[in-house]
C-alpha cells in the first residue's frame, strides 16, 4: 500500500495535499520547486487532476444546485427505543463501573444456584406427597363419588390402596354411563319366593312379573359377591322352573 | 427558543446525542441541521440519483434516531452517520438492482435524467456534457465501495483528509492511499471513453 501511494517519484501523498490545498504553506514552495523539475511527478498531477476535475464537475453540476431536502422524521418515530436505551444504560453501567458489577454478577450466580437448589428439594419432596398425601386420595373420592352413590363403593374406596383406586377409577365412565340405562334386570324368580316362603304356581302365573328398575349404583365386585343376597334371576333357576313345569 | 437554538449550537454532537437520549427529542434536530447537507451529498455521490440519494439520507437520520441507545461514546457522531448512510446507500443500491433498476448502470435510464447544465451552453454541448456525466458517474460507480467512499467524501462532502481519516476511522496514510488509487482508476476508465474533457 505504501509502495503504491508513493508513486513513481514517492511524492503522491504531497501531491494530493498540494491538489486539494491541504499543503502546509511552508511546504508549498518546496513541491513546486520540486514539481517544476519533475516530469514524471507532472505527468502524475496532470492524470490525477483530470480524474479529479471530472467527478468535480460531476458534482458542481448535478448536485450543487440541487436544494438539501428538508428530512423529517415521522411521528411514530417521535420516540427513539426506550427500550434499547434502558439496555444500553445498563450495559453503560456494568461497563462503566465493573467494581461493583463483578460482585453483584457474583450475588445474581449465587441465587440462582440457591433457587435451583431449592426447586430441585422441593419438587423432590412433592413427588412423595404426591403418592402418600391422603389428600390426593380424597381428590379422587369425589370423582368416584359423582359416578356411584352407592356406599359398597365408597367402602370400597375406603379399604383399598392407591393402586388399586386406580383401578376402579378406571371404570368410573362405565359407572356414570350405566346412570343413565337400566343396568340390571331383577326378576322375582322362585327361588326368592320360596326364601320369602311363597310357594310360587308356575301353571297358574301367566307371566313372570319383570320388574325392571334403574340401578343408579355401581356393579359391586365380583369377590364381594354374596350367594344369600343375590336377587337376580339364574340360568339355572329357569332349568328348574321348566323342569317342574313339565 | 433563540437561547434555546443557541446553546444547541455550542453543543458538540456526542453532547447532543446525549442530551437526546436523556430529556431533549429536540436536540436531535441540531444533528440533523448539521449533517444533513454531507449526509445527502455522500448519498447522491454513492447513488447518482436525487431522488435516491434523498431517501437514503432520511431513512439515515431515521435509522440514526431509532438506534440512538446503539450509539458507542467511544465513536464519533459523524463517523456513525456515515457508515448508517454508506449501508442504506448500499441497501438502496441493493433493491434497485434486483428491481433491475440500475440507473448508474443503466444508459435508457440516464436518458430520463434531467441534467443541471450551464444555462448559456449550446445545445450540443449540453448534450455532451450530459453525456460524459453519464460516464463519470458509471466511472465512479464502478469503483469498490471503499474508493468510493473517500472520493464522494473529498469531492461531494468537501471533507478534509483528516477529516475522513477520523470519520472512517482510517489513519491518514490510508485515506490518501484509497484517494490516489481512486482518481488512478478513474482516469483509467475515463481514458477509455471516446469523449472529450469539456
Amino acid at each position: 500500500m505504501k509502495s503504491e501511494i508513493q508513486g513513481k517519484c514517492g511524492r503522491s501523498a504531497e501531491m494530493l495535499e498540494y491538489m486539494y490545498g491541504e499543503m502546509a504553506e511552508r511546504d508549498r514552495p518546496i513541491f513546486e520547486t520540486h514539481l517544476e523539475s519533475c516530469e514524471m511527478c507532472v505527468e502524475e498531477f496532470a492524470h490525477l487532476s483530470e480524474a479529479r476535475y471530472s467527478v468535480y464537475e460531476w458534482r458542481k453540476l448535478d448536485f450543487a444546485p440541487l436544494e438539501t431536502p428538508r428530512f423529517v422524521i415521522p411521528a411514530h418515530e417521535a420516540s427513539p427505543d426506550v427500550f434499547g436505551m434502558v439496555v444500553g444504560k445498563i450495559r453503560t453501567a456494568f461497563s462503566a463501573s465493573p467494581s461493583w458489577a463483578i460482585p453483584a454478577a457474583g450475588f445474581a450466580l449465587v441465587m440462582a444456584v440457591f433457587g435451583v437448589g431449592l426447586f430441585t428439594s422441593l419438587s423432590r419432596g412433592g413427588g412423595e406427597l404426591a403418592v402418600k398425601d391422603p389428600v390426593g386420595t380424597a381428590n379422587r373420592i369425589p370423582e368416584r363419588a359423582t359416578g356411584s352413590a352407592s356406599p359398597d363403593v365408597a367402602r370400597t374406596t375406603g379399604e383399598t390402596s392407591v393402586i388399586e383406586e386406580k383401578d376402579t377409577e378406571i371404570e368410573l365412565p362405565d359407572v356414570s354411563d350405566q346412570r343413565s340405562r337400566p343396568v340390571r334386570i331383577a326378576v322375582t324368580g322362585p327361588e326368592r319366593n320360596a326364601q320369602r316362603g311363597v310357594k310360587s304356581a308356575p301353571h297358574t302365573q301367566p307371566a313372570r312379573a319383570v320388574k325392571v328398575r334403574t340401578q343408579t349404583a355401581s356393579v359391586p365386585r365380583l369377590n364381594e359377591f354374596s350367594d344369600d343376597e343375590d336377587t337376580s334371576i339364574r340360568l339355572a333357576d329357569m332349568f328348574d322352573d321348566v323342569e317342574s313345569l313339565d | 427558543m433563540i437561547g434555546l437554538e443557541t446553546m444547541l449550537t455550542d453543543l458538540s454532537d456526542e453532547q447532543l446525542v446525549g442530551m437526546t437520549v436523556s430529556s431533549d427529542p429536540e436536540a436531535f434536530g441540531e444533528i440533523v441541521r448539521r449533517w444533513e447537507r454531507k449526509i445527502f451529498a455522500l448519498c447522491f455521490g454513492m447513488l447518482g440519483r436525487e431522488d435516491d440519494a434523498r431517501d437514503a439520507a432520511q431513512e439515515t437520520f431515521i435509522s440514526a434516531y431509532r438506534n440512538l441507545s446503539n450509539f458507542r461514546g467511544d465513536a464519533k457522531v459523524s463517523s456513525w452517520l456515515h457508515r448508517i448512510a454508506v449501508n442504506q446507500c448500499l441497501t438502496i443500491k441493493r433493491r434497485t438492482r434486483t428491481r433491475s433498476e440500475d440507473y448508474l448502470d443503466d444508459e435508457a435510464g440516464e436518458n430520463d435524467r434531467v441534467f443541471v447544465a450551464p444555462a448559456s451552453g449550446s445545445p450540443a454541448a449540453r448534450t455532451e456534457q450530459g453525456e460524459r456525466l453519464v460516464i463519470v458517474r458509471q466511472a465512479v460507480n464502478s469503483l469498490p465501495i471503499d474508493l468510493r467512499q473517500v472520493v464522494v467524501m473529498k469531492e461531494f462532502e468537501e471533507m478534509t483528509f483528516q477529516e475522513i481519516s477520523e470519520t472512517l476511522e482510517l489513519p491518514l496514510s490510508t485515506v490518501k492511499s484509497r484517494l490516489y488509487t481512486a482518481l488512478r482508476q478513474l482516469r483509467s476508465k475515463l481514458e477509455r471513453t471516446p469523449l472529450e474533457v469539456g
